[in-house]
Formats: structure tokens, sequence, C-alpha cells
């Protein structure tokens, strides 16, 4: 029984390696706080929402979307 | 300030490339027709007016309304700590002028009709592209840059084509490859990374073993080495990557989709010094791939694919001088 747990062990530890590697590289919650906001992609929709709101749009248009590059 | 952007206004975001046509090369669509009037003319109103005529883009942040009325603008720009904390605290504030200005002088009624949002729909990937999230960091805590504390992110995509090679052969198809080292494995923390044209890539090793099959779904596991480096004429430096990826993508070969892909690179990177304030020398770099599949990422390109219509089809067709 523990050879079998050892080799199971064994054959899960290349995974478990290479979660705990990506893991230490993804974003950080805290680093990721302005993902929260509700970001429209579709000005137009945006614009539709705003004057259903009455509230200004806070456009944010970057080189690279910012929702998906640095 | 992400609770403001929520709460105070209908926050919505997009790429310059998109919406700036005459700059990037896009073609006119019914938000840029929207946008770049009131783009301009918020920021020759704004404290940045000669902003744009020295540097040529509607990149920034904007408060406006629906009518295209401008009530603000401004732009993220820091070097150091202290520039860093001042942007944060007077962000704030710009929102503030933002709303008085936008009580003070309320915008017109506008009508947006259904056809008009269908219009504005981003462009997106295709229904049979597989969408992996790309982010790397610099591993040194004591860089000067502030931003090389933060996290570099793109997209990768795996077009349809691709991924029905990968559930045939079981080998990474060569444009995938190209695509990953040209324009993906690219240090993207302070700005996004000057992409590697085909002759600056010196190597480009992949290679795939199938580990083990669960039902329909076919693991492969990966490795690849990789080196690539380019003049940069403009700032008299170098730039290049010299680094090491591995990883495992999950194919189910009955549907022709990617189900799992995650991959993990260390590399050593160099210049870009002077562009973006990267390390002196050559500093540590981490990568690290995941793939994803919400509405969001699906919506948003890889940012080489969407840099210009020229960019489209070099990305979509990725190859290597090294393979001719």
């Amino acid at each position: 029984m523990n050879l079998l747990l050892a080799v199971l062990a064994l054959s899960c530890a290349p995974q478990d390696d290479l979660r705990r590697k990506i893991e230490e590289v993804l974003p950080r919650p805290e680093e990721e706080r302005w993902l929260r906001v509700p970001w429209e992609l579709n000005l137009m929709k945006a614009r539709a929402e705003s004057q259903r709101q009455a509230k200004p749009l806070l456009v944010w248009i970057m080189d690279g979307n910012v929702l998906g590059c640095t | 300030m992400a609770r403001r952007a929520g709460a105070d206004f209908v926050p919505a975001a997009g790429s310059v490339e998109r919406l700036q046509p005459e700059r990037y090369g896009h073609a006119e669509t019914v938000s840029t027709r929207w946008f770049v009037p009131m783009a301009k003319k918020a920021m020759a109103e704004s404290e940045w007016k000669d902003f744009f005529a020295g540097f040529g883009t509607l990149q920034g942040v904007y408060v406006c309304g629906p009518d295209g009325t401008p009530y603000d603008y401004t732009n993220i720009h820091f070097t150091s700590e202290e520039e860093y904390a001042k942007v944060r605290a007077d962000f704030l504030k710009w929102m503030d002028r933002g709303l008085a200005r936008h009580r003070e002088k309320p915008p017109a009624k506008v009508e947006v009709g259904a056809k008009e949002i269908e219009r504005g729909a981003p462009v997106g990937a295709a229904a049979d592209t597989a969408v992996v999230r790309v982010f790397n960091r610099v591993r040194m805590p004591q860089a000067d840059h502030p931003a090389n504390r933060g996290v570099g992110r793109d997209h990768f995509w795996i077009f349809g084509d691709e991924v029905r090679e990968l559930a045939l052969d079981s080998s990474l198809p060569r444009p995938m490859v190209a695509r990953l080292v040209r324009f993906q494995l690219l240090d993207n923390t302070r700005n996004v990374g000057v992409a590697f044209n085909d002759q600056e890539v010196r190597q480009a090793d992949f290679s795939t073993s199938v580990i083990r099959t669960d039902g329909d779904v076919r693991i492969l596991r990966f490795t690849g080495t990789f080196l690539a480096e380019r003049e940069d004429k403009d700032n008299d430096e170098k730039a290049g990557v010299l680094g090491r990826l591995e990883g495992e993508i999950g194919v189910d070969v009955a549907k022709s989709r990617i189900v799992r892909f995650r991959a993990y690179g260390e590399a050593t990177g160099w210049g870009d010094v002077k562009r973006t304030g990267a390390p002196e020398g050559k500093y540590p770099l981490v990568f690290a791939l995941v793939e994803v599949d919400d509405p969001v990422s699906r919506a948003v390109p890889p940012f080489w694919f969407g840099a210009s219509p020229v960019w489209e089809p070099i990305y979509r067709k990725s190859a290597l001088a090294l393979w001719k």
C-alpha cells in the first residue's frame, strides 16, 4: 500500500509542480481590483446605459484592450 | 477607485488600435465615429491639450456623455513610487471633477438603437479558436521602476485549424509555435512588448509527448526552448529573451477542442531599458499560460492580432525564417 501511494504521489508530482509554478505568476486579487469594475466592451451599449442611468461614461482606452493587455 | 468607477459612472473599455482608424488603419465603425470627435475635443479642452499633437494617440481615460460631450480627460503615467502615489490620489479628484462638470452641463438626450449596439460589438475570437491568457513577471523585487513589480498580460489565440491539427497529430503546429515565440513570450510587464520579426527568432525548439488519454481527451506534455533578439535602433539598444517553456495541453479529439492549456516558462530578458524602464542588464522573467473561455476573454483579441490590419495576417500565419 505504501509503495502504491508513493508511486501515485510521484505520478502526480509533475502536475502539482506545474500548478504551483503557474500559481506563483498569476495575478493576486489585489492586482486585479480594477477588473471588478463592470467594464462594458461595446461603446454603443455603454452609451445606451449612460443615457438610461443618467450617469456619465468613464471610458478607458489604451494600446491593447485593458481587459486583456498590460 | 474601482468602487467609484462602477457606482458613479458607466465604465467602458477598449483598445486605441480599434478606435483610432486614422492612426492604426482599422476600418471606421459606428464606435469610432462617436469616439474620435469626443476624444479630440476632450484632449483639446484638458491640461493635456498639446499631448495629442505631441504623441499622436487618443489613448487615455475620458469622462463624457452619451451624446459625445466631453467632461474630462487624463492619462496614467508613472516612473517612480512617488509618481504612482500621486497618480492614484489625483485620479479620485479627477473623477470628482468630471462628475461635477456632468452635473453642471448634462448631456443631450440620445437614442442608441439596437442596430448601433449590434455594430458596436467588439471583434473577438471565432468559435473554434482557443483562448489562452498569458501572464509574465519580472522576478526582481528590487527593480527601480514600480511597474516592474506588476504583471504583464495578453491573450494568445490558437486558431481552429491548429486545434484540429493538434487533435489529429499531437504535435504543436508550426504557426502556433512561431506565434508563441514572436508575439507572446514577451516582457509585457511595463507596457506591451515589441514583437519579434521572423528573422529575429534564433531558436524555437518544441517537442510534445502524449502522457495519457482520459476518454476523448488526450493530454500532451510539451517543452520548448526559445531565443529571440531584436535591435531597437530608436533607443540604441538590443532587446531579447532566452528561455524555456513547459506545459500540458488537453485536446478533446472528438470535438477538436482544447479543454486545458497550462504552461510555465522561465527566461532571461534584456533591453527595453530606455523604451519602458526595464531593469539594466539581464533580468529574470517568468511566464504562466492558462486557458480561458469566459465571454470577456473571448471578446478581447491578443495585442498583436489587433494592433493593425497589417499585423493581423502575420499573427494568424506566423512563421520563422530559421525553418526555411
